[in-house]
């Protein structure tokens, strides 16, 4: 019986991983009768009177028999009365199960004896076995901390299937019973297998340990992970911190955004410009979510630094198509940061001390193994900075910023799970000691994790995100004031996952919104201001969405997604709103009436369908094909008149005359792995269209603007490209190489001549950069050492130059070509980086890094723009700006303990 | 007014992390099209009043494009006057001397017919009351500026003139001012035979920077401590006495707003935070195509004036001596204006009018 005798070992091997189900097998009672019987008439008997299985090993039972009458008694006590005075023990396990034990001896030979048997864990139980396939499920989690992995992959060999964990570190597996070799990965961890028999519907959750540099042997593994060509998603990446922090950086300052930027399909408008550009999409299309709270502003310093603490963070995924019906609400993007879970099993700290800023992480276990709390903060001393600057006002300036995350973790037990994020940033910066700027982003998030059945979980989530600017000039003057803005979304959402069966993931769920903007207020400062204070209306809206989307693998080969998302929006009172003229441009002078919306009173509603469909056809086991098809709606719109954003831009909600931002977009892709999916590679293509892009008329003032629709213009946005991707995740060599060929274009059209842009063609959005190559490389020379390398290629973004001039006064003044008609120099760079790891001793508290890193290598003095100078003469002379047009080496110091 | 809280903006980004600007060599782009380019102005001190018309140059080197010759030039009012300009032999066209002065609350109009057919107008625009100067006032003040040479920081002491004015009713005002100096310079060696002049006068006036300001948005029209000028204690100009004429112009709101996207446009230093540029359009419009982009801007507008003098005596001590210490003229060879003022470039032995 050598199934039984498998059954047996892989029992009391990994006995440990089972969580025991409640029913008691004891109360199980027994009758029958032996004269000097064979052990194995008992077994049989006590079989079949109940649904009982015993594990064993032929052998050790042979030599006993057994006299022994029972009548009505206890399982148990007829099991000890047979086996008293044998070197065999028995051991409940699970509902049903009888495993025999031999003397401990015994068992260690036989195990020797059957040292090339494989270990199997089994799952569930062999009595509710039903021919269906059974469901495994549990959680993945890191065995240090304890805290939960996302997205770490399982894979079933035999199936050449596989699956990944979800947000909350929890997979579901359906398999048809039988035995297994499960795979899993994550990057980062080591990888972890597991030999399984799966009876019936089980749990198993997996603990992964990091694999630090000590630990790290430089094998190429047989097998990665192969989310990349067997995932139904398509069009996103995830980006690992660990990964990101190996990226060379500026002033070594490990930037999730600048990464993300160099992924294919994003760009970004210049050096140190805030926020970035998807598939041909505006900044203020892109949704920031870090734990859920959308982040309205994710840069320091305008732009320079990103807004997020690494060590706080634990990953981050872009979704640039093929966007999943749950996100909602911007149109080209989503990118999803999670912060760290934290450690529940001891303190934790992590930080670095840089040339601009310094940080520290904190993680501490509240409850050993159920509750965590992670507390991150970063401040910078970046002053030094301005002092070298050739600019006297800019010396004479200041700047600082800081910001805080925290997240606690609470896991009540398997089923529920409670989590608390909060995040805060904020910059300060002072012109020449009179203008001040200041500005920052304020969120918090609960999040409820409920499992109802191992099938259904269920997630509630509360966010409020609120971000808002000030602008003083505080110079003692008649003119001395302070503007302020502010922009708060609330939102409540209910999410369900069905886990049906082997093909078929439900997911619905329903969002509710509350935006509340203050575009504008004035005040005067000091007591000479004569500004008059001012207070622009407030602007508020609510929005329901409410979606469903379905994973159905229609077969190994072909998996759909498809899904809807709709969304319902008000504009909403209180609030003034001018009527204008019919048939002319608006404009100031064109208002013909005012009408008064009362508290919530509905001013404007829209509402409308947001399909999402993609299709992964499987071609073999390293290649697939994948199509979406996705319609985005935004409702809240960046209003931006300048090449980069500002953090002065303001956001404006939907309202009678600004509809909702429309985006459609279709891709393709074929998605290939070779090298037992060492290297990854994939190419897509991709069609998007945008109705009602927001533009601004020429020369539009958008600050404390009382009617800013009559200086806002509607736009079509349509955009196009291919994206093709390389990558290796394994070895000592790793890193990715990505080159985009895409255009982005706009028009703004209108039966106006006034109201249109360069005649109501398509011209080349401002970022709008045809080729596009990255390369990310990293080489591990020695287990402490690794060298990093960026380089960047793009063509210059489009500009607007002069075709002429004139004078007017004592002003000579460009005459401009239309909008965008010219470029300016391609843009290049190469950055490098060392970073030397401390001592290779496996424990030890201090854990320390140095990273040198030297930023644009070669000193490329790549153009920022082009202007124009009336110089002391008169004529006008163009000139280019450049900006860190020289090497710029860093220093950074990272610790953990 | 919203617009000074992101000008400097603009100016943070491309230097905070040491940027480096170079000429740009702009190849050969030049525009097939020649726009229509109108400069010209009506006030209320009377006439000759002068309209430039040119079309745009195709260079960038050359502000000057081609003169509209043969065209008919006009300006209308409201109550039917008109008053025509005629062109002149360096291409403007200018109207009789005797020309009425403009009145405030009228409204003026500029009309351009050219021989082809073509006719521009520019949008009827009301005068501006005039608005006085209330004072002008000067204080030392220290600077500092950044050395052309090593980028080290550099002070320099000298007088601030700033200015007072307004209406003081609840009616937002517009600015502009403009300012022409004088100053007087003593000849410091004397020939044997002694024939130079003794004193000379020495003007200069602003060029090249655009002083506007607007009290929109303020709870009274009030203009206080308004900088015009600051003139350094190292230069000649205050070593005996000073004059500044300001001259300030009433605008329409219109034409503030003009100014102010050319002031924005003068201070691009190409920052991404700078609006994303664009063709400046003003009051003119074509009547006979409404595709046609004419550029230039019809000024209706008061003017007033003010003289302010600063004397030797007038400068406080701090903050180092007066003037350059005539440094060459001590030398062993002295050039030839140390002998007498009027050789000294651009200097004239009398006066301008404003000069008490």
């Amino acid at each position: 019986m050598p199934f039984r005798l498998k059954l047996l070992y892989t029992t009391l091997l990994l006995l440990v991983n089972f969580s025991l189900c409640a029913q008691d097998i004891s109360n199980l009672r027994f009758t029958g009768s032996y004269q000097n019987q064979p052990l194995a008439d008992f077994i049989q008997d006590v079989e079949q009177q109940h649904p009982v299985h015993f594990f064993y090993r032929e052998e050790w039972i042979q030599p006993v028999r057994i006299t022994e009458q029972f009548q009505d008694v206890p399982l148990q006590r007829a099991l000890q009365q047979v086996f008293q005075g044998t070197d065999i023990s028995f051991i409940f396990y699970a509902e049903h199960d009888v495993v025999l034990v031999k003397s401990p001896a015994a068992i260690q030979v036989a195990i020797d004896a059957q040292n090339n048997l494989e270990k199997f864990t089994i799952i569930g139980d062999s009595l509710n076995m039903s021919g269906l396939p059974a469901k495994l499920s549990g959680y993945v989690r890191d065995g240090q901390t304890g805290e939960s992995m996302v997205g770490a992959s399982l894979f079933v060999e035999e199936l050449q299937q596989g699956t990944s964990t979800n947000v909350n570190g929890f997979y579901t597996l359906p398999l048809p019973s039988g035995s297994y070799h499960l795979r899993i990965n994550s990057v980062g961890y080591e990888p972890e297998a597991r030999n399984i028999r799966i009876l019936s519907d089980g749990s198993l959750s997996i603990d992964m340990f990091a694999s630090t540099a000590r630990l790290e042997e430089i094998v190429i593994a047989d097998k990665a992970e192969d989310v990349n060509v067997s995932g139904p998603q398509m069009s996103a990446t995830r980006l690992d911190m660990q990964k990101i922090k190996k990226m060379p950086a500026f002033l070594g300052e490990t930037d999730l955004i600048k990464s993300i930027e160099m992924l294919p399909g994003v760009s970004v408008a210049g050096e140190g410009a805030a926020g970035y550009n998807v598939r041909g999409g505006d900044v203020g299309q892109n949704l920031v979510l870090l734990d859920g709270i959308p982040v309205f502003n994710p840069s320091h310093l305008f732009g320079f630094f990103s807004a997020f603490n690494s060590d706080a963070l634990q990953d981050a995924t872009l979704y640039k198509g093929g966007i999943p019906a749950q996100y909602g609400g911007r149109i080209s993007s989503v990118l999803d940061v999670k912060m760290k879970e934290g450690n529940m099993r001891k303190v934790q700290g992590s930080g670095g001390l840089g040339l601009v800023s310094s940080r520290l992480t904190l993680e501490v276990p509240v409850v050993k193994d159920k509750s965590s709390l992670v507390i991150g903060g970063r401040t910078t001393y970046s002053d030094w900075i301005l002092h070298r600057v050739r600019d006297i006002q800019l010396r004479n300036s200041k700047a600082s910023f800081y910001d805080v995350n925290a997240r606690f973790h609470y896991r009540f037990n398997e089923k529920h799970a409670l989590a608390v994020s909060g995040y805060m940033s904020h910059d300060n910066f002072v012109y020449a000691g009179e203008n001040a700027y200041a500005y920052g982003n304020q969120g918090v998030a609960a999040h409820w994790n409920y499992l109802i059945t191992p099938k259904l979980m269920s997630s509630l989530s509360g966010t409020y995100s609120r971000f808002n600017y000030e602008v003083r000039s505080d110079e003692d003057s008649t003119s001395a004031s302070r503007l302020n803005a502010a922009f708060a979304i609330s939102k409540l959402s209910w999410g369900l996952t069905w886990f049906r069966s082997n093909r078929h993931q439900w997911d619905a769920g329903i969002d509710l919104s509350y935006y509340q903007f203050q575009p504008g207020q004035r005040v005067p400062l000091g007591a000479n201001s004569l500004v008059i204070p001012e207070t622009l209306q407030q602007e508020q809206s609510v929005e329901t969405a409410g979606y469903i989307n379905d994973a159905f693998t229609i077969s190994p080969k072909l998996t759909l997604t498809y899904g809807l998302r709709y969304s319902w929006y008000a504009n909403v009172g209180p609030s003034d709103v001018f009527l204008y003229q019919d048939g002319v441009p608006q404009r100031i002078s064109s208002i013909v009436d005012t009408v008064r919306y009362g508290q919530g009173e509905k001013i404007a509603a829209y509402h409308g369908p947001e399909p999402r469909v993609s299709v992964k056809y499987g071609i073999n086991n390293y290649s697939s094909v994948k199509a979406s098809y996705n319609r985005m709606r935004q409702n809240m719109h960046l209003i931006s008149n300048t090449t980069a954003i500002t953090p002065t831009d303001i956001w404006k909600l939907s309202d009678r005359y600004i509809r909702p931002q429309i985006g459609d977009q279709v891709a393709l892709g074929y998605f290939r792995n070779s090298f037992g999916n060492a290297i990854e590679s994939s190419i897509e293509v991709y069609y998007k269209e945008i109705q009602n892009l927001v533009e601004y008329k020429n020369g539009a003032s958008l600050l404390m603007n009382k009617t800013l629709e009559a200086d806002l213009l509607n736009a079509f946005g349509r955009s196009y490209g291919v994206e093709l991707f390389v990558a290796k995740n394994i070895g000592r060599l790793t890193g990715w190489l990505a080159y985009t060929y895409s255009r982005s274009l706009r028009r703004v059209d209108s039966k106006y001549q006034q109201e249109q842009i360069n005649a109501g063609k398509f011209y080349p959005a401002g970022f709008d950069k045809p080729h596009d190559l990255t390369v990310v490389g990293n080489y591990q020379f020695t287990r402490r050492v690794r060298l990093g390398v960026n380089f960047t290629y793009s063509s210059g973004r489009p500009i607007t130059l002069p075709i002429g001039s004139y004078q007017v006064g004592n002003f000579t003044l460009p005459s401009f070509s239309e909008r965008n008609q010219y470029r300016i120099p391609a843009y290049h760079r190469l950055d490098l980086s060392m970073s030397v790891d401390g001592n290779l001793k496996k424990k030890k508290k201090w854990d320390s890094s140095w990273t040198f890193a030297i930023y644009n290598f070669y000193g490329r003095n790549n153009p920022y723009s082009v202007f124009f100078v009336n110089d002391s003469g008169r004529a006008l002379s163009a000139y280019k700006l450049s900006i860190l047009g020289r090497p710029f080496p860093s220093i950074t110091y990272n610790f953990k303990f | 007014m919203p617009r000074t809280y992101v000008r400097y903006l603009a100016l943070i980004l491309p230097f905070v992390l040491f940027s480096c600007i170079d000429p740009y060599p702009l190849g050969d782009i030049t525009g097939d099209k020649q726009l229509l380019v109108v400069d010209g102005m009506i006030t209320n001190q009377g006439g000759p009043y002068k309209v430039s018309l040119r079309y745009t140059s195709a260079s960038l080197k050359s502000y000057e494009g081609d003169k509209v010759t043969e065209a008919t030039v006009s300006i209308t009012d409201d109550l039917g006057h008109e008053v025509a300009l005629y062109p002149n032999e360096s291409g403007e066209y200018v109207s009789d001397a005797a020309a009425p002065q403009g009145e405030a609350a009228s409204t003026y109009q500029l009309h351009i017919a050219l021989p082809d057919g073509r006719r521009y107008v520019s949008q009827p625009e009301q005068m501006p009351a005039a608005v006085p100067i209330d004072s002008i006032y000067a204080q030392l003040k220290r600077r500092t500026f950044l050395s052309g040479f090593d980028q080290s920081e550099q002070e320099e002491w000298g007088m601030q003139i700033y200015l007072n004015t307004g209406t003081q009713t609840n009616r937002a005002g517009f600015y502009r001012w403009n300012w022409e100096d004088v100053y007087q310079i003593a000849t410091p060696l004397s020939l044997p035979f002694g024939s130079g002049n003794p004193v000379c006068w020495i003007t200069s006036r602003q060029l090249h920077y655009l002083n506007i300001a607007s009290t929109l948005g303020f709870s009274g029209d009030v203009v206080n401590r308004r900088p015009i000028l600051f003139v350094s204690k190292k230069t000649k100009k205050l070593v005996l006495k000073y004059a500044v004429l300001v001259k300030q112009y009433s605008l329409t709101r219109s034409a503030y707003d003009y100014w102010e996207k050319v002031e924005a446009q003068q201070e691009n230093t190409g920052s991404v935070f700078a609006p994303q540029p664009a063709q400046l359009l003003g009051n003119l419009y074509s009547e006979t195509d409404s595709e046609e982009v004419v550029l230039g801007y019809f000024q209706v507008c008061s003017v007033t004036e003010k003289v302010f003098f600063i004397e030797r005596k007038d400068v406080p001590s701090e903050g180092g001596p007066i003037g350059d210490g005539d440094a060459e003229c001590n030398s062993d060879d002295p050039p030839v204006y140390c002998y007498d003022c009027a050789l000294w470039p651009g200097a004239k032995t009398v006066p301008p009018i404003y000069w008490k």
